[in-house]
């Protein structure tokens, strides 16, 4: 389930992001807008997509937290 | 701008990696090879991932994706030749950065790391010199003004070599291995990235990269110019290089010792400001 969920956020995201690579080539106005949905949308999809395709997603555990 | 992002993050990891080479080869290891910090950021996105029951779940997260969302602005500030205050503005959200990701993964290593990267904060002092220095040589602080400066006047780096010093000591301070890397040293296992393994750290490789190759091509910009782009590669290299040479042979410093050194640093910086201020 959540690895649908990270796929699906991935590909969104990718298509956000060439989406506004394009509008930042034409110069759309503003062009500070294209330049701030991929500062915004980059790491989301960077990390859905290591996400979706990492080993897998288990509980937390206990790091070792001091003597 | 997504299609100059991707491949300036594989030359960030690459250089990552040529920056081990040098550095093993100096001390007399083969070393990994160059394209290792690739591989290591794949081999991290494949591993199984967890958050720490002692972790602050949201800011733990969301402290990666800032971290890349940072430099990924950076990035673009860089390459459209923008103002060089917002690049000081970024630094100064990395320091955040650095410290809640220490502290949000609620591991002792990691805190220490944390309040190593307070105590560091020393090390963007140079930085704010660099940038009011190059304000009372060129008049500008847009870096496409201050690229077109030195088209007519000569590089920066021969005609205001302190402040390139600085900016190269800055440099030198955000380098894995550096003599001022007090904030992942290993006596602390891996300071404020202890914690954030798996995903988060292919995360965080990438952010690092990011940064990486955005500092050095602003060196470049800032006091060589504007130049054909495989050459600022090429000098972007060298750059490297002279870092891992540094990072080989200087031991890391104390974290004492390395907020001393960075003030002496800027203090230098100032007066060199002052003199040039009242000759202009």
């Amino acid at each position: 389930m959540k690895k649908a969920l990270y796929l699906g956020l991935a590909i969104i995201t990718a298509m956000i992001l060439v989406s506004a690579s394009f509008a930042s080539l034409i110069r759309i106005e503003p062009e500070w807008l294209p330049v701030v949905i991929i500062v915004l949308a980059f790491p989301v999809c960077i990390l859905s997509l290591f996400l979706w395709w990492n080993a897998s997603n288990i509980e937390g555990d206990f790091p070792f937290t001091g003597y | 701008m997504i299609f100059e992002l991707i491949p300036a993050i594989f030359a960030g990891l690459l250089f990552h990696g040529i920056h081990r080479k040098v550095i093993a080869r100096i001390q007399g290891r083969p070393g990994p090879p160059v394209w290792q910090e690739i591989l290591h950021t794949l081999k991290f996105s494949f591993k199984q991932t967890w958050i720490p029951k002692t972790a602050s779940m949201p800011m733990f997260v969301f402290i990666v994706a800032a971290s890349i969302a940072i430099w990924t602005g950076a990035f673009a500030l860089v390459i459209s030749g923008g103002s060089l205050l917002l690049l000081f503005a970024i630094f100064m959200l990395h320091k955040i950065t650095e410290h809640g990701l220490g502290l949000s993964s609620g591991s002792p290593y990691g805190k220490f790391g944390a309040i190593r990267s307070v105590m560091s904060a020393a090390s963007e002092i140079p930085l704010f010199a660099t940038i009011a220095g190059i304000y009372v040589v060129t008049g500008s602080l847009i870096i496409s003004d201050i690229t077109e400066y030195q088209a007519i006047h000569g590089p920066l780096i021969i005609s205001a070599f302190p402040l390139a010093a600085a900016m190269y000591i800055v440099i030198l301070s955000k380098m894995h291995y550096g003599p001022f890397s007090i904030i992942e040293a290993k006596e602390i296992v891996s300071g404020n990235r202890t914690e954030h393994f798996g995903v988060w750290r292919a995360g965080l490789e990438v952010a690092y990269a990011l940064k990486t190759f955005v500092l050095l091509l602003a060196f470049v910009l800032l006091f060589i110019g504007a130049l054909p782009w495989w050459l600022v590669f090429v000098i972007m290299l060298i750059l490297l290089i002279s870092l891992s040479f540094i990072c080989a042979f200087t031991p890391m410093l104390s974290p004492f010792d390395a907020v001393a050194m960075q003030t002496v640093i800027t203090g230098i910086i100032a007066v060199y400001i002052v003199v040039i201020g009242v000759i202009r």
